[in-house]
């Protein structure tokens, strides 16, 4: 096949990326809270407006130390072999989830949750 | 088919080096930071090796060379997880490439990098996704593409450097 | 100056006024502070919009002091010690009495507004919680009904050991009250919050609804939010007031035919209506006679909307509230009913 078709087919295929990217973009909503689940299942909803240090235990034994401070939330301290969750940091958008895959823990932040005017209560 | 002729030691050797070369490039690319909150999402670039014995040697010892670097990066570095996603993502690069290389003369090389990097990141993200459970992650898939189809470019590229440069012979079969 | 540079000079200074217009129309003044029990903290927008607050605050002030139960100079506290002689009321309390006594026979008896003797023998009056024996509840039970209320005019008498108690129609009245005034005073949008009372005047400044959440009666969240605008927003629930012994839960929402706290399957009723009063009764009300009670009650006379949530967690809404209710984020997979 022709250099310049392999060009084309490439260039469609960037455009198509590109046009995903515009028409779903990442939920960039600062997060005022944090849901927190483990192998698909959610475990808890952590509000991010209060500093905490917790632990989560992961069903082979390991633990994850979550943290929240300054409206973001990060995993401080796991056991799992490569960090991976640690080394992504402080999170506090919706489109930044950290994952622990050994330990099947994902901390998805959830945008903006509306600002109420009042509360009935 | 040429392999055979090689000296046992003479192949060893060979293969032996590409899987150290493709081992070293894939643990140093694990030190960098992820940019994609998408769990086990790499560059790829050891697929460089890939594409190159892939193109000079053949599928056969290219399956070697691929299944040894995954499964001593994974002990290496100590992360039994990334085997998953280097095997999904290794093996898809491995079979796209097998089906191109009767195709593709060595100036259209930079086409199986950017196939190969296509079809590695897809492989990841599939995984990450059955791991997690969060399909919601797909939402990532335009930007891995693009940077896929980016890295992939530039190992096609290199692999024709290397093959044009290093004593053996480009091969299509 | 020249032509050019004085007719710029004019359009840059209708501009300045001009925004100056828009900016004060959208700056907010709010006011805080304690009265009925509880925390007080009205919004409000637009010119006039400080005086009005605090004239606001006055009035708030000035009601607490008549319909107080636990203010010992209070009208209604007169009216409680008077051991069933007629006492004279202002046209204020007399109103209001009389708004509770027909909401009173409107939801037969489920809102009482002599329930004050049952609501004081569980220790909720004072914060020292005890479970009351079944004798003594008994006793009271006389003691409760609207017939136990005679209001004539402004002469209010009381029998023989029954006692007033407007608390659970005070603050939606005292919002509607706040709404009047602030009206009045020519404020068009606000936001009154007593407590958990919630009373709206008008839309907010740029005319979008306000957005009042309803709390999870199981956790500190919101579990849903409501649009509403120039309306009244009131919840009543168990776990408003409530204490455990010998592992049950007893809760300050008392049914006045038996005494004991209404158990009905729910844990909190929210009415939306224009009267705050209304909501405030009717949340009560509609918390004691259960689901299908309330739902024959809006049915038959349609003048406010509700959500009911019950001890499973299930939802239920009226069809009026269908485009006004949302579940937040967290709470999605919840199954809402809407009653027609």
């Amino acid at each position: 096949m022709k250099t310049k078709y392999w060009v084309m087919l490439f260039a469609a295929v960037a455009a198509a990326c590109v046009t995903a990217i515009v028409l779903f973009p990442l939920p960039q909503g600062v997060a005022n809270s944090a849901e927190l689940y483990q192998n698909g299942v959610l475990l808890c909803t952590v509000p991010l407006d209060e500093d905490t240090r917790f632990t989560v235990p992961a069903p082979d034994g390991g633990s994850n130390t979550v943290a929240v401070s300054g409206g973001r939330i990060r995993v401080e301290q796991a056991d799992c072999p490569d960090k991976l969750c640690v080394k992504q940091g402080w999170s506090r958008t919706e489109g930044y989830p950290i994952v622990c895959l050994p330990h099947g823990l994902v901390i998805q932040p959830k945008g903006r949750q509306v600002d109420f005017d009042a509360a009935a209560h | 088919m040429p392999l055979r002729t090689d000296t046992s030691v003479r192949r060893l050797t060979r293969l032996a080096l590409l899987t150290a070369v493709a081992l070293c490039i894939h643990l140093l690319e694990g030190q960098l930071p992820p940019i994609f909150p998408v769990p086990g999402a790499k560059p790829g670039l050891a697929n460089v090796v890939t594409l190159y014995t892939m193109f000079t040697i053949g599928p056969g010892d290219t399956l070697l060379v691929l299944l040894s670097r995954i499964l001593l990066g994974s002990v290496f570095s100590g992360r039994a997880t990334t085997l998953f996603y280097s095997l999904a993502g290794g093996l898809l690069c491995f079979a796209v490439t097998c089906l191109l290389r009767r195709l593709l003369p060595l100036r259209q090389l930079w086409v199986a990098g950017i196939l190969g990097g296509i079809c590695h990141n897809i492989g990841q993200l599939a995984v990450a996704i059955a791991i997690t459970r969060t399909p919601a992650l797909v939402v990532y898939l335009p930007w891995l593409l693009l940077c896929g189809m980016g890295t992939g470019l530039f190992t096609g590229l290199c692999a024709r450097f290397f093959v044009k440069k290093l004593p053996g012979k480009y091969k299509t079969w | 100056m020249s032509r050019f540079l004085r007719r710029l000079t004019a359009l840059a200074a209708g501009l300045v006024f001009l925004c100056s217009c828009g900016i004060s129309a959208s700056r907010s003044v709010d006011v805080q502070f304690t009265a009925m029990d509880t925390f007080i903290h009205l919004t409000a927008y637009g010119a006039g919009a400080s005086t009005a607050l605090n004239a606001a605050q006055q009035s708030l002030l000035a009601l607490e002091k008549q319909l107080s139960v636990t203010e010992a100079d209070s009208e209604i506290s007169a009216v409680n010690n008077a051991d069933g002689r007629p006492v004279s009321v202002s046209e204020d309390t007399a109103a209001l009495v009389d708004f509770a006594l027909s909401m009173s026979r409107r939801t037969d008896g489920a809102m009482d507004p002599t329930v004050y003797p049952l609501v004081r023998a569980w220790g909720f009056t004072a914060d020292e919680y005890r479970v009351p024996a079944q004798m003594e509840l008994e006793s009271l039970l006389p003691l409760v009904g609207a017939e136990q209320v005679d209001l004539s005019g402004n002469t209010l008498t009381l029998s023989p050991g029954a006692m007033l108690d407007l608390g659970s129609v005070a603050k939606g009245w005292a919002g509607d009250r706040l709404a009047d005034d602030l009206k009045q005073a020519g404020v068009s949008s606000a936001i009154l919050r007593l407590g958990g009372n919630i009373q709206t005047v008008g839309t907010k400044p740029d005319g979008s609804d306000w957005v009042v959440g309803i709390q999870d009666p199981d956790s500190e969240g919101m579990l849903a939010r409501l649009s509403v605008r120039d309306c009244a927003v009131v919840t009543s629930g168990g776990y408003q007031r409530a204490f455990t012994e010998n592992g049950k839960t007893y809760w300050h929402i008392i049914d006045p035919a038996t005494g004991h706290p209404a158990r009905t399957g729910l844990t909190s009723v929210t009415v939306v209506a224009p009267s705050g009063a209304l909501c405030d009764a009717l949340s009560t009300a509609l918390f004691v006679m259960g689901t299908d009670r309330a739902a024959d009650h809006w049915r038959e006379h349609r003048d406010f909307e509700a959500v009911f949530v019950c001890e499973d967690g299930r939802i239920t809404i009226t069809a009026g509230l269908e485009d006004s209710f949302t579940l937040m984020d967290g709470y999605t997979e919840r199954e809402v009913t809407v009653l027609r």
